[in-house]
């Protein structure tokens, strides 16, 4: 009985000093981390091929079995990998005429996209059309602004979806352009369209605050920004809260870095937008320490 | 001790160690790391074999379809503002068959045509012209309407030039200077705000979208029988039968007085 009491006791001393050593290494901060890696797309316009090399601005750049490539090598990296699209990945060459969107939805899956939101032309072919393309798509698909309750599309697409990877958990919203004057009347049909800024507000509070995510990402369509004062992602940035990374398109706007802005509490948000026709892959990787320490 | 004593406190360490594992981990935004990858063939020396597989019986049909060369250019035509060699040549061409349609359907003649310059998706390459280049340029199924507005809501029209910056059109020769229209003449006269237009554009545009509310109250509208885009094939087939190369001009329909 005793040497079992021995035993027991050298494990438990034992188990002190790694509990010890893993609040040292909290202390100590960059012993201890995590990495999540985001890529990302927007305005992909059915660019399944690279552009031509007879093309005036964008010869030989993108296409689909590129983009996979980059991504691939990425992922054999990095442990921790979330792959997103700010919308419009509909319309733009033959192959949306033929196909209606499927094709791209397809390579996506294969690409192991995790969330994409809806651009103005994903309704290119109606809700109809949409609707239609959407089997395809093995990824979530997702619009916090958007109101589809009165149509085909109930149920199909969330406002936002929480993906916990490696421990973490990665809070992604999307948020859609008003359609009124973009596209026609009878392609929107029923959708509801709510204002994006309260319902950013509204659903980051929610996956920061009540369901504690580590990280927020908006996958915005809604603009980078504009000479009015109009909702864009740079005014959605300052004016936030509970928002780390909005991914955005629309504008089709090239920048050669990812800005850097402040949110209204005075925390750093990230604004991105990759250009268009899948010529570009955005990369933001992030780095988490824990925020306490062990106490004993 | 006992054993008992032991395994109790045991439990109770491992639930507070495991308590500690549950303090949340938060963002380290000063290490944050962003970039913009090019897509092109110095970053990525392989594509990926999988999906290239994948695309190529859906590229094989399309390249058989979209790959008939259908006319030879003089030069790339690009969009710009406040004109552009594109906007020029897409606006007179959808003019000529805007009103070609219309005189057989309702034997009346437009005074101008307006497009929007998002609605030019892509440029035309110099060389050879497919129908894939122009599927590319005009993706979208709309089609071409006459539709006839009145002088006050001309007058709105020409303020969206202004605001824009230019637009792709045909048949309005216009100054732009301190935020207003200047010297408008459209056909061979004068702006007249007394006098209804006819006007060639898309069915998506006559529907006021992209801002162009002064389409909003018509007088009357007139449907023509043809989507934009087998406008733009059917003039570009008719060039290249009468064996002519296609060409554009910026001839200062739009400009900037000082
Ligand atoms: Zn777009």
């Amino acid at each position: 009985m005793k040497s079992r009491n021995l035993i027991i006791k050298i494990f438990l001393i034992g188990l002190i000093l790694v509990g010890i050593s893993a609040s040292a290494f909290n202390l100590i901060g960059k012993n201890k981390y995590k990495k999540i890696t985001i890529l990302f797309t927007n305005d992909t316009h059915s660019r399944i091929e690279p552009f031509a090399a007879n093309d005036k601005r964008l010869a030989n750049l993108g296409g689909y079995a590129r983009r996979a490539a980059m991504i691939n090598q990425i992922r054999s990296e990095e442990k921790n990998v979330l792959l997103f699209d700010a919308g419009d990945v509909f319309q733009g060459t033959p192959y949306f005429n033929f196909y209606n969107g499927a094709l791209e939805y397809k390579l996506m899956s294969l690409m192991g996209y995790n969330a994409v939101t809806i651009g103005n032309h994903e309704f290119d072919d109606g809700i109809e059309g949409l609707n239609k393309a959407l089997p395809a798509a093995k990824f979530d698909v997702l619009s916090a602004n958007y109101d589809f309750s009165e149509t085909i599309l109930k149920d199909k697409i969330k406002p936002y979806k929480i993906y916990t990877i490696d421990g973490l958990k990665v809070g992604v919203f999307g948020l859609g352009v008003a359609l009124e004057g973009l596209v026609t009347s009878i392609n929107y049909g029923k959708i509801k369209y709510n204002d994006p800024a309260e319902k950013a507000a509204e659903i980051a509070f929610l996956l920061k605050k009540t369901e504690k995510c580590d990280l927020v990402v908006c996958l915005s369509h809604l603009g980078f920004s504009y000479k009015d004062k109009q909702i864009s992602d740079v005014v959605l940035a300052k004016q936030s809260k509970n928002i780390d990374l909005i991914i955005g398109g629309h504008t089709h706007t090239f920048m050669d870095k990812p800005s850097v802005y402040k949110n209204s509490d005075n925390e750093d948000i990230i604004v991105a937008q990759m250009g268009w026709g899948g010529t570009r892959l955005g990369r933001v990787d992030f780095y988490f320490a824990k925020n306490k320490l062990v106490k004993f | 001790m006992t054993n008992r004593k032991i395994v109790s406190l045991l439990i109770i360490f491992v639930l507070a160690l495991s308590s500690a594992c549950q303090t949340h981990w938060v963002v380290l935004h000063d290490k944050t790391e962003s970039k913009v990858i090019l897509l092109d063939t110095v970053n990525v020396k392989q594509d990926d074999a999988q999906l290239l597989q994948i695309i190529k019986p859906y590229k094989a049909q399309i390249d058989s379809e979209m790959n008939v060369i259908i006319a030879y250019s003089e030069l790339a035509l690009t969009k710009d503002e406040p004109e552009g060699l594109l906007n020029n040549f897409i606006a007179d061409l959808c003019f000529q068959k805007g009103n070609e349609y219309l005189q057989k359907t309702n034997n009346l003649t437009a005074s101008f045509c307006i497009l929007n310059s998002g609605g030019l998706r892509s440029d035309l390459p110099k060389g050879a012209i497919t129908l894939g280049n122009v599927y590319e340029l005009m993706p979208f199924d709309n089609e071409l309407v006459a539709i006839q507005i009145s002088g006050q809501n001309v007058k709105k029209l020409l303020g969206y030039i202004v605001k824009k910056g230019g637009v792709p059109e045909s048949g309005i020769v216009m100054g732009i200077k301190a935020d207003s229209a200047q010297h408008v003449i459209i056909g061979n006269a004068p702006f007249d705000l007394s006098k209804n237009y006819i006007i060639i554009t898309s069915d998506y545009l006559s529907a006021g979208n992209d801002e162009m509310s002064f389409f909003k109250g018509a007088i009357s509208t007139y449907p023509l029988p043809i989507r934009v885009r087998d406008a733009i094939i059917e003039y570009i087939k008719e060039q290249t039968k009468k064996g002519i190369t296609l060409n554009a001009k910026l001839d200062k329909r739009i400009y900037y007085e000082k």
